[in-house]
């Protein structure tokens, strides 16, 4: 096994061209002997920064958590993602998580992806041809070969969001999390912990959420096993955070 | 309270500093030329007959240097209870057996240059099994018909005790005091009901630690992180068929026990490998071989009932207990005792019956756990006791105080049953429990908040308050010996060779305090030095509430056994009869002439002036009584109804633990316990699947509290004064452990009407027992 | 491979596989107050400072401490001269089996560098990514606050 610490994106790209390579920043994703022949590290690539730009904030892929939770970004539309870093994992270990790591690596309890889809941003991907995707293609289809996320776009908004996660315990991995943001041009709705971070549009369109909609939506998710928690109960927690995140953030 | 100058003052942890600055002082914090690297193959089924083992290959895997399995090792039948001898615990085991019993039972080992060699070798281990029908749940497990786990015509108690292996019966207990039917005839109100109680891991951050190796003189050598090294000597040699005097067993500082390590859960492995390899071994635990491959807390069933009088006093209590001894018996019997020994004499009510069973399954090994026992019989009867308050219209408050002991009492337990069998009767000679509950009380404002909370609540989240009392009696009576050896060196200062093992409790602290106060010197003067079989005298071990109380006494001894000859010394230089004399800060001085010599001036005296012998002194003390501790336990919990989270913004326990001999540290020990309790009631969980395997052998799926978690804990010391115990102190280790669980229980009652008689009181179970209500 | 990082104030050389994780690494170099206790992330035993903020060193890729400042418990003080806070442990009863310790108080340390005067909430999330399964916590906080009042003091 090699360990690779490139210098520049370019660079990154062509060591991450290779059929046993595996791109690591935080290293918190999987613990021991990762299963790779190639570790390509993304940490001195320079990409650690959250920079204003008249497009909306700029986030380089290496910041971590600590550094996006203390950055402006993290104040926009109410804190929102203040409310997501906060009680994401625990102190150290938002030392080491990154943001685009916590994107790419598709986990269920991630954070940041539900609310980053609810906020419309969109990732930078750097590989043999630099290409846009937005939050939910990055974790529902993943990237291809050679390919690492560069930067995350988001946008600047000025309504409210609110974040909420269920788990046992305050650090303890998202067995449901709720993603709300709301503006005068409507709501929007994600979730995560129990599936795959993805928009909720039957919550999106209505105004008043009636118990049936709620039941609609949520119920044709199905969640992926939890040592704990069975899926029903689950899907109960979930309608219970989005009504209380949703009231919450249009009152 | 007595006025003391060392004793009953927080003195500084004496290893705090050196811990605090990371010194290498664990069991792992060393390395040795040649040191091997062990690891353990372990049974992937629950229930498995090994119709054969071929090692060969790993053998020849280059690095490798040494593979056991059950074809190469002594087949001696053992418990890994690491207990007095002959142990209470059933010869079940075999250090490799020829059928697995659990997942994560043993199959083999391996001793090679790496750790990665190890693993390679495990691999190359070929095993065929042959999978037996296996049982998980102990109700099953005692039926007709169940899968026999301990079939091995070898097994055997070496005391007798009544048990049937065949009916995957570990042990069988019952006993009765006055007269339990005419008692439940006197009863105008009777609760009872069905409880259970869950596993738990002890989740000490040192996982399982040992190295072993062969000194030059050819003695087998033991590093290892136990509670226990008297013991696991013994078991050592035993299992490996060499003489004890062949075994030294070394505890460095050890990093938490709670009765995990009261079992020699690794040790045999290590030593073997050592023996045979004649090399260093070290085997280290993983965190996932913590929960699969250690022991337990025993889950139990629990049947109990309690009837009263309409006054509110207790005529009746029944106890019926099925324990989930897991695979292997190691302290079974005992920790089942315990429902009753220890548990019950809390209650002023002579008509009691209790029975109960230990049932093998084909789950992880119960063991010891700080509380053995208390903590789940309290379960029940701290929920009845809370049902039945509110059947006669009292205040919890009111109908605890009314039905536990006090001061001049005794109980008919006491003489009938102890930990191991037969207890000794026993006069409560101190009982601060009545105060402990005002004090409690008033702290957490239980009036007021027990009004307030009672009046209907809106919103989704919902407040209640319970409470409820907890005893715990320290040691094994007439079983349990601590002893102590000290001398004198050159300065005046002393060296406390102990055999009591301090596991980060601050026993060292604690006891040369006692040394300290009994010779008016100051704390540093102590040198302690624990726990090393070849250099400290026998001392059974940290368990059982025993090191402050037996450990303590058996230095309390020793100190008096060192000043009767300081004093000899003293009156020929200052030539004044003893009886002049008194021991006063670092000096004898007299009370006559008012002349005085130094502790130093006496050292030197005797060892190099006249007469010379080295003052020292060796005593012992073997426990006569299980004096109890008591805490009262009030807690406040918010209900979230909608989605069953139990929240726990405070925790108010007052503890007796007679003399605090160094209250810091006690208060340390009382809130420790607490939130283990709570972290148990709430969130700790083992999850199995259909075929016996561990779902969430994780930190990261067995969650435990932190800091976040942990409610504000407010503890209060009320002290009481046990006349046998070293400057009045009895026991503070364990009691407070076994409140959280009942007292949550009640709290959750109170503040939404469901009464979880089953933990742990995740929120899906809460919801669902909500859900329940809502329906009925 | 090697790289080169200062651990404790000293410039060291250190030698492991690519794969290898700073926490076993710094063990084997005889930094044994890093402690092993999950070697996954979540019992935080192994935290250590890196470049002033603390990490599980159990996760951290060995190869990334490359021109690292690397910070243990043994580089705040020694038991001679202890640092504040590991004197504010030892005096308030903070210190049980000790495991813990070393990485409590580093990141305590990591918290009064930034927030002199901590909240029992801020030291309490400062302190949330470490287990201690012995004190239940309260006097660790309460060591927090000692140490931050101790060292307000000696600025004034």
């Amino acid at each position: 096994m090699e360990f690779l610490r490139p210098k520049t994106v370019e660079e990154a790209v062509e060591l991450l061209d290779h059929p046993h390579a595996l791109p690591v920043a935080g290293g918190t994703a999987f613990p021991g002997k990762p299963n790779a022949e190639r570790l390509v590290d993304l940490t001195s690539l320079e990409l650690n920064y959250v920079e204003e730009r008249p497009d909306g904030f700029h986030v380089g892929a290496t910041t971590t958590i600590a550094e996006l939770e203390r950055s402006p970004v993290a104040e926009m539309a109410g804190g929102y993602i203040r409310q997501a870093c906060e009680f994401l994992a625990d102190t150290p270990l938002r030392n080491m998580i990154t943001v685009g790591g916590n994107i790419a690596c598709g986990h269920l309890w991630a954070h940041l992806p539900p609310v980053l889809m609810t906020l419309g941003a969109r990732t930078i991907i750097a590989g043999k041809r630099k290409r846009e995707l937005t939050v939910y293609e990055v974790v529902s289809a993943g990237l291809q070969r050679g390919e690492l996320i560069q930067e995350v776009i988001i946008p600047k908004l000025g309504g409210r969001g609110v974040f909420k996660k269920f788990a046992l315990t305050r650090t303890d991995y998202a067995a449901v999390s709720v993603a709300v943001y709301w503006d005068e041009l409507g709501r929007r709705v994600a979730v995560g912990g129990l599936v795959r971070p993805q928009r909720l549009g039957d919550l999106e369109g209505q105004i008043d959420i009636t118990p049936e909609l709620l039941d609609r939506a949520v119920d044709e998710l199905n969640p992926v096993p939890h040592p704990h928690f069975d899926p029903e109960y689950r899907k109960h927690v979930l309608k219970v955070l989005l009504q209380r995140a949703i009231a919450e953030v249009e009152h | 309270m007595k006025d003391f100058k060392v004793v009953g003052k927080p003195v500084r942890k004496i290893d705090a500093i050196p811990l605090a600055t990371g010194q290498p002082l664990f069991t792992d914090d060393v390395d040795m030329p040649g040191m091997l690297h062990a690891r353990i193959l372990w049974s992937p089924y629950a229930h498995a007959r090994i119709k054969d083992i071929d090692i060969s290959e790993a053998e020849r895997l280059p690095g490798v240097h040494a593979v056991l399995c059950y074809k190469n090792v002594p087949r001696v039948m053992h418990t890994t209870a690491g207990q007095a001898w002959p142990e209470p615990s059933p010869y079940d085991t075999a250090m490799f057996d020829r059928k697995v019993r659990y997942v994560g039972d043993r199959v083999a080992a391996v001793a090679a240059e790496t750790p990665e060699i190890a693993e390679r070798a495990l691999q190359l281990i070929r095993v065929e099994y042959e999978p037996l029908p296996a049982v998980l749940d102990p109700e099953e497990a005692i039926k007709e018909g169940a899968p026999v786990i301990h079939d091995e015509p070898d097994c055997k108690y070496v005391l007798p005790i009544r048990w049937d292996p065949k009916r995957n019966i570990a042990a069988h207990v019952e006993l009765e005091t006055g007269d339990f039917e005419r008692g439940l005839r006197e009863a105008e109100v009777v609760v009872e009901g069905k409880f259970r109680t869950h596993q738990e891991q002890h989740c000490c951050l040192e996982t399982h630690s040992c190295i072993a190796y062969v000194d030059p003189a050819g003695r087998l050598v033991i590093r290892t992180s136990t509670q226990v090294p008297f013991h696991v000597r013994r078991i050592v040699a035993q299992c490996l068929q060499i003489p004890e005097r062949m075994v030294r067993v070394v505890k460095p500082r050890i990093g938490g026990g709670f009765g995990g390590k009261q079992s020699m859960i690794i040790e045999d492995v290590c030593a073997m490998l050592a023996w045979r390899t004649k090399r260093p071994v070290r085997l280290v635990y993983t965190r996932r071989e913590e929960f699969m491959s250690a022991h337990v807390r025993h889950a139990m069933v629990l049947w109990g009932k309690i009837g009263a009088k309409r006054d509110g006093r207790l005529t009746a209590i029944e106890l019926r207990v099925l324990s989930n001894a897991g695979a292997y018996g190691a302290h079974g019997m005992t920790v089942v005792n315990n429902t009753c020994a220890k548990t019950l004499p809390l209650f002023r009510c002579e008509n009691i019956r209790w029975v109960a069973d230990v049932a093998y399954t084909n789950t992880v090994p119960g063991g010891a756990y700080r509380g053995y026992g208390v903590t789940q019989g309290i379960f029940p009867m701290a929920i009845l006791m809370d049902e039945l308050a509110e059947r006669l219209g009292m205040d919890p408050v009111d109908f605890w105080k009314l039905n536990t002991v006090r001061e001049g009492d005794t109980h008919p337990i006491f003489e009938k049953l102890g930990e191991v069998g037969k207890g000794v009767a026993m006069r409560i000679e101190s009982c601060s429990l009545p105060e402990c509950i005002d004090r409690a009380a008033e702290v957490f404002e239980w009036k007021k908040k027990r009004a307030e909370y009672s009046k209907p609540q809106s919103g989704p989240v919902r407040r209640g308050v319970g409470m409820v009392c907890v005893a715990q009696g320290a040691t094994v009576p007439l079983i349990d010996m601590a002893s102590a050896s000290a001398k004198m060196n050159d300065d005046g200062s002393f060296n406390l060779l102990i055999g009591a093992t301090d596991l980060g409790t601050g026993a060292d602290t604690v006891l040369s305090q006692i040394f300290a106060e009994t010779l008016d010197i100051p704390v540093e003067d102590v040198i302690v030095y624990a726990a090393d079989t070849d250099f400290t005298p026998f001392d059974k071990g940290a368990y059982a509430s025993s090191t402050t109380y037996c450990s303590g006494m058996a230095v309390l001894k020793t100190a008096e056994a060192i000043k009767r000859q300081i004093l000899k010394v003293a009156s020929e230089m200052l030539g004044e009869p003893e009886e002049n004399l008194r021991v006063r800060q670092k000096g004898v001085e007299s009370k006559q002439s008012g002349k005085r010599v130094e502790f130093h001036e006496i050292a030197k005296h005797s060892m190099y002036v006249r007469k010379q012998f080295q003052i020292a002194a060796t005593e012992s003390f073997a426990s006569p009584l299980p004096p109890q501790s008591y805490s009262a336990h009030f807690v406040e919990v918010e209900v979230d109804v909608e989605t069953g989270e139990v929240r726990v913004p405070l925790y108010v326990v007052a503890v007796d633990c007679g003399t605090a001999i160094n209250p810091k540290l006690a208060e340390g020990q009382a809130e420790g316990a607490v939130l283990n309790g709570i972290s148990h009631a709430l969130y700790e969980q083992y999850v199995w699947d259909e075929r016996g395997r561990m779902l969430n052998p994780s930190f990261g799926s067995y969650r435990i509290a932190t800091t976040l978690d942990a409610p504000e804990i407010k503890t209060i010391l009320v002290p009481s004064y046990e006349p046998s115990g070293p400057y009045g102190a009895k026991s503070i280790g364990e009691v407070c452990v076994n409140g959280p669980l009942p007292a949550i229980s009640n709290a959750i009652y109170h503040a939404v009407g469901i009464r979880l008689r089953e933990s742990p009181f995740t929120p899906d179970r809460v919801l669902r027992a909500l859900k329940g209500k809502s329906k009925s | 491979m090697e790289i080169c990082c200062k651990i404790n104030g000293e410039e060291r050389k250190l030698c492991f596989e690519p794969h290898e994780r700073l926490l076993h690494v710094l063990r084997r170099h005889g930094y044994y107050e890093v402690k092993d206790g999950c070697s996954e992330g979540h019992c935080g035993v192994c935290t250590v400072l890196v470049d002033g903020k603390p990490v599980k060193s159990c996760l951290m890729f060995a190869a990334q401490a490359e021109g690292k400042e690397i910070t243990t418990a043994r580089g705040l003080g020694s038991p001679e001269s202890p640092h504040p806070i590991q004197q504010a442990f030892a005096d308030e009863g903070a210190v049980q089996c000790g495991f813990c310790t070393p990485a409590m108080i580093l990141c305590a340390h990591h918290l009064l560098q930034r927030v002199p005067d901590p909240s029992d909430k801020e030291i309490r999330r400062a302190l949330d990514g470490v287990l201690c399964r012995c004190t239940g916590y309260q006097k660790i906080i309460k060591a927090v606050k000692t140490a931050a009042q101790r060292i307000g003091g000696e600025a004034k």
